[in-house]
Order: structure tokens, then sequence, then C-alpha cells
């Protein structure tokens, strides 16, 4: 005969009593469990829909950066690069250069290790009467460099044009009856016209571009070009004044570098835009997430210590009921000379016992309860999981915790019934 | 062997005070089978419970072999009652879910010993109940009933039995049987005190007392 045996026995013969005991602990610790099981998973789930959500952000920010770039790159970093002794004003009031400087200055920069260029189009333009038509027009000799420092499989930009064809603005076409496909003579040379630019309204429509060295040759400057456009750098900590000073430096400080215009900080200010725009939308989301998991702690710190005070009561009128009904057995067992401790340990292991069962199934329970839930509140496929929901500690402190519990609801009533005088119930039984 | 000298308690209620025990004074010496009979309410009980250091008395003095048990602590007490006294009582209070053996065996939890199992085993079969070992209280006959609290009572071999009505339940065949062991456990050397109404415990008791009012009136011997 020990103690445990007779709590065993006890329990078994008090079926109800105890049963009901381990069914407030298992609805208290089933409650416990459920709410942070489904908070661990709707962080679970907020985490992976967040995760995927950054990347789509960043994809989209991405795509946006890159439809920036290329929305922009006509208009960032473009330079010209015309010759040192070129008179601005007359540029300005002619279009184009009338010095020239060596077509070897492209190569140099093509083959320089500039960092900020990624195009070169040397150009030899000069406006003409077409000698064959007597029609002007603004002849322009081209061809499309990379540099080779950044070459890419990338295409120039500038399309090029091929020798022994040209490419030819709308009006001069329509005015000379030039379609894609015809031939036509230019200084006594025949070039096949490749294609026929759409009206752009600019002096592109009275342009007429060949190869650069059929130009070199018409014009009768072989070997020189009155401007190189340095186009495209993608580089964001590139500055116009960097460029400038690194072109002027490669080709001997012969050339002057007029930036196009200012629409790099453009670029780079989209470019920025979009990454801030990223990282706002990022953090906004963190945010949101931040604040509803505020909200579900706020929601659980009220539920918790209300459903541990109810279970508490419960286990404790348990308790007192049980003490009631068993007066006569503890003023008999203290008769026979039971300590009042050893009254007190049947009643708390009993307690225990009790606890430890509701906190194993009541963990269980709410586990499986949560899980459930998980699976019927998230969409197809987006579900935790058991795996990522089982939180080893949370199982500990539930089978645990749930003994000392249902130990402490009892502990008035045991302390009650142990020191209760058993003369006074042996008399009145 | 128990020396119980002017005993007085008084119960005081809302609605009145009893003074249950007036200056009771009697002697059971070792081996001796002592009944004390009285109306109710005349203090039979409340005496039985002050010599078993059950209840403490507002004066006067209880001795068993030299020891008053009021002098110990609470705990100290119980673990006196566990070695000395042996209670049997009128509803017998037996554990309703523990078996014959087990309700028997109840007491060596207060006071473990080795051979604590044998000895349950062995009053079992001496008071006839060995084929009623598994049993629980239900399953028996109030005359069965009172013999396991009987076995109970005298497991961890006390020197005092005390016997508060143990016949009230039981067919005047179950009571002699009741009677017969108090008488034995007497003449093995042990003391017995019975409260009783029952006539038939005065004619197995070596001395008989009367009780009135919460005096000792006679000693009829």
């Amino acid at each position: 005969m020990t103690l445990w045996r007779l709590v065993i026995k006890e329990i078994a013969y008090r079926k109800l009593n105890f049963a009901l005991a381990v069914l407030a602990v298992l609805v208290a610790v089933g409650c416990l469990v459920a709410e942070l099981t489904l908070l661990r998973a709707h962080e679970v789930r907020a985490e992976r829909q967040s995760d995927a959500q950054d990347a789509r952000t960043r994809q989209r920010v991405g795509r946006l950066a890159d439809d920036y770039r290329v929305i922009t790159k006509q208009l960032g970093y473009n330079v010209l690069i015309l010759p040192a002794k070129q008179d601005l004003g007359r540029f300005y009031a002619q279009g184009y250069a009338g010095e020239t400087m060596p077509e070897e200055y492209a190569r140099r920069l093509s083959e320089s290790p500039l960092i900020t260029v990624q195009h070169l189009l040397p150009s030899l333009q000069e406006r003409i009467e077409w000698p064959e038509r007597k029609f002007p027009i603004i002849l322009v000799g081209t061809r499309g460099e990379v540099p080779q420092g950044h070459r890419n499989p990338k295409d120039p930009i500038q399309p090029l044009v091929a020798p022994g064809t040209m490419v030819v603005g709308r009006v001069v076409a329509e005015r000379l009856g030039l379609e894609e496909g015809k031939e036509a003579v230019l200084f006594g040379r025949r070039l096949a016209v490749a294609k026929v630019h759409p009206p752009r309204g600019n002096e592109d429509d009275v342009t007429v571009w060949i190869d650069l060295a059929e130009a070199q040759a018409l014009l009768g400057k072989p070997g020189r070009l009155n401007a190189i456009l340095a186009l495209s750098c993608l580089c964001a900590e590139a500055t116009p004044e960097g460029i400038r000073r690194e072109i002027t430096t490669a080709l001997d400080n012969d050339v002057q570098v007029l930036e196009l215009s200012a629409a790099a900080a453009t670029r780079r200010a989209a470019r920025l835009r979009a990454s801030v725009h990223a990282d706002e939308t990022v953090a906004a989301q963190e945010a949101g997430r931040a604040e509803l998991r505020l909200v579900r702690e706020a929601l659980a710190a009220w539920i918790i210590p209300l459903v541990v005070i109810g279970a508490t009561v419960w286990v404790g009128a348990l308790a007192f009921g049980n003490v009631r009904d068993r007066r006569a057995e503890i003023g008999i067992l203290r008769a026979i000379g039971w300590r009042a401790r050893q009254i007190l340990a049947v009643l708390l292991a009993k307690a225990v016992a009790g606890g430890l069962a509701g906190g194993a199934v009541g963990y269980a329970a709410g586990f499986a309860l949560a899980a459930a839930w998980d699976v019927h509140e998230a969409a197809a496929g987006d579900a935790a999981g058991a795996s990522a929901l089982f939180d080893p500690g949370l199982l500990a402190a539930a089978v645990f915790l749930a003994p000392i519990l249902a130990a402490a609801a009892s502990l008035v009533p045991a302390l009650l019934a142990a020191r209760q005088d058993p003369a006074v119930v042996l008399r009145e039984e | 062997m128990l020396r119980v000298e002017n005993l007085t308690k008084t119960y005081r209620g809302a609605a009145r005070t009893v003074r249950a025990l007036d200056g009771v004074s009697l002697e059971v010496a070792a081996g001796e089978f002592v009944a004390v009979e009285g109306p109710s309410g005349c203090g039979k009980t409340t005496l039985l419970l002050a010599a078993g250091g059950l209840l403490r008395p507002d004066a006067g003095r209880v001795m068993l072999r030299g020891e008053d048990p009021y002098a110990l602590t609470p705990e100290a007490r119980a673990a006196w009652r566990a070695a000395q006294v042996g209670f049997v009582f009128q509803q017998f209070h037996l554990i309703p879910y523990l078996t014959v053996l087990d309700n028997v065996l109840a007491p060596s939890v207060a006071l473990p010993s080795a051979d604590g199992d044998k000895r349950a085993r062995e009053w079992i079969g001496r008071f006839g109940l060995a084929d009623r070992a598994d049993h629980v209280p239900a399953e028996l006959s109030t005359g069965e009933r009172q013999r396991v609290a009987l076995a109970r009572a005298l497991l961890n071999r006390p020197a005092l039995l005390l016997a508060d009505e143990p016949t009230g339940n039981l067919d005047p065949a179950s009571a002699a049987v009741v009677l017969g062991h108090l008488a034995e456990f007497a003449k093995s050397g042990g003391a017995v005190l019975l409260v009783t109404h029952d006539p038939l415990g005065a004619e197995y008791a070596g001395r008989t007392l009367r009780m009135a009012q919460g005096r000792m009136l006679n000693d009829k011997c």
C-alpha cells in the first residue's frame, strides 16, 4: 500500500470527478495551445506570404527600374564629343560641327578602360545639297561601336547602316520618291534605300544616313569625324563631370564634351525612386504584419489569463467537492495515524495527475485543432504545416505547467482537508 | 497501560454549551477489556477520542504507557496513534475504493514496516476473510466489514484498542464474533476500551463502567 496506489484507486473510483478536472485542464491547455499555435501558424504563413510578396515586389520594382532604364536610355548620359577647336556658337547655329577630329579617337575610346561609356557612335555630318537631285539634305556617315571594356552581347543601340545602303528621313523620301528597296545615286555612287524613317518632326526628316567610310569618301574627309556620340552610361555612380573628365583625358584634351541633356540625373533619380519605392513597400508590409501580430498578441493577452483563471476556479471547485466527499475517509486516515502532509500529498498528487493528463491531452487537442483550423483557413497549399507549427517548448510548458496549475488550484481545499480535525469528523459521522 | 485522569471537555456551540466530560478518570491495564456503557450523548465517544489522542481535553491528562499524547506535536501525535492505538467504529469507516487487503494495509502508510503485507494477510486470514482479500467493502457483509476494520486497527500491533459501538450495526452472531476478537486481543496482552449500548459487550468485557452526563458513575465489574 502506497500513497500513489491510493491515489490511483481513488481516481478509478471517482472517475467523473477526475474526468471533469482533466477536462478543465484540457480545455484550458487546449485553448492556450490552439491560440498560441494559431498565432504561430499565422506568423509562419504571414512570413511566407511576406517573403513571397517581398520577392514579387522586388521583382516588380526590378522590372520598373529596368523600364525606367529602357525609357530613359535615349536620354541618359548621352554626351557629344566634339573637336576641341569647334566653336560652340557655330555648332549650335549650324546644327553640327564644322571642325573635324581623327577617327582614331573613336577607336581609342573604344579600347580605353573607361568604365562609364557603353556605346560610341562616331559620325561625320554635313549639310549638303544632293547633287544628283538638287535637294538639300543632312548627310550623316555613322557606325556604332562598343567600348572594349564593356562589350556585351547587346547590339549597338543605333542600328548600323551597311556599306552600299542608305537610311533616309521621311521628307527626303517623299520629295525624292525614295522607297525601301529602291536605289538612288549619291555623289555618283549607287546606294540601296535600306529604310525610310517615319516622320519625326525634326531635322531627321531631311537626313540621309550612310556608312561612315562612304561618307568620309564622298565628303573628301577620309579618317575624319566631326562628332562622337557617347551613349548609355549604366553606372549609377557616374556623373557627367566624371564622364567628361575621363573622355577628355583619354583623348589628350583635344576634344570638348557636351552633355546633351540633364536626363542622366533624371534617370538616376528614377532608378533611385524605384529602389526607394521597393523599400517603402516592403517596410509598409512589415509594419502591417507587425501591427496585426500586436492585435493578436493583445487578444491572446486577454484570452490566456481568462482561460487560466476559469480553469483554476473549475479545478479548485472540483477539489473542494472531492474533499467534501472524502471527509470521512480523510478523518479515518488521520485517526489511524496518517500525517497531515500525507493527506496533502494524496490530494495534490491527484491534482498533479489530472493536470498531467489534461496538459498532455489538451496539448494534443489544441494542436490538432489549430492545425486543422490552419488548413481550413489557409489558401490551398499555403497551410503552415504540422512540422512548422510544432513547438517543443510549448509542449514542455503545457505538460509541466498544467500539473502545477492544477496543484495550485487544489492547494486550498487540500490544506483545509489536511488540517481538518479528525475528531470532529468521526463524531459527526 | 492507559490512565485517564480528571478529563474535562466542553463543546461550545452557538446555541448551547455541552459538558461532554466532567472529570472522568479511569485506568485500563494491559490485557484488560473494559466496556463503558451509557446513554447517547453521555460522553462515551468523547472519552474514546480523547483517550486515543484525537481530541484534546480541556483539562485532565491521558497517559498511555507513560506517555502523554497531547504533549506531542500534531505530527508526532499522529505517529503515536499509528503505533499505539487502534480504532474501530460503528460505521466501519473503510475506504470504499480499496480492497480488503489495502484497507487493512492503510495504517502501514503511517507506520511503514517490511512485513506489513504479510501481517495484513495474517489478520485477514485469522478473521476468516482470506477469500475476500481482493473485494471492496461494498461487496462485503456488515460483519465482514467490521472484521476488516478490526484487522486494520490491529495491523500495527497497537497497545490500546478503542472500539466505539463496534457491534451497533451487526447482527448478534457477527457482533459475537467481533467481540470475541476484541477479547482475544485483550488476552494477548493488549488493552481494550469499548464504549457500547450493546449488553452483549459487557458479557465479553472484564470490567464495565457506566457513564452519564459526562461523568463516570460506577464500576460494575
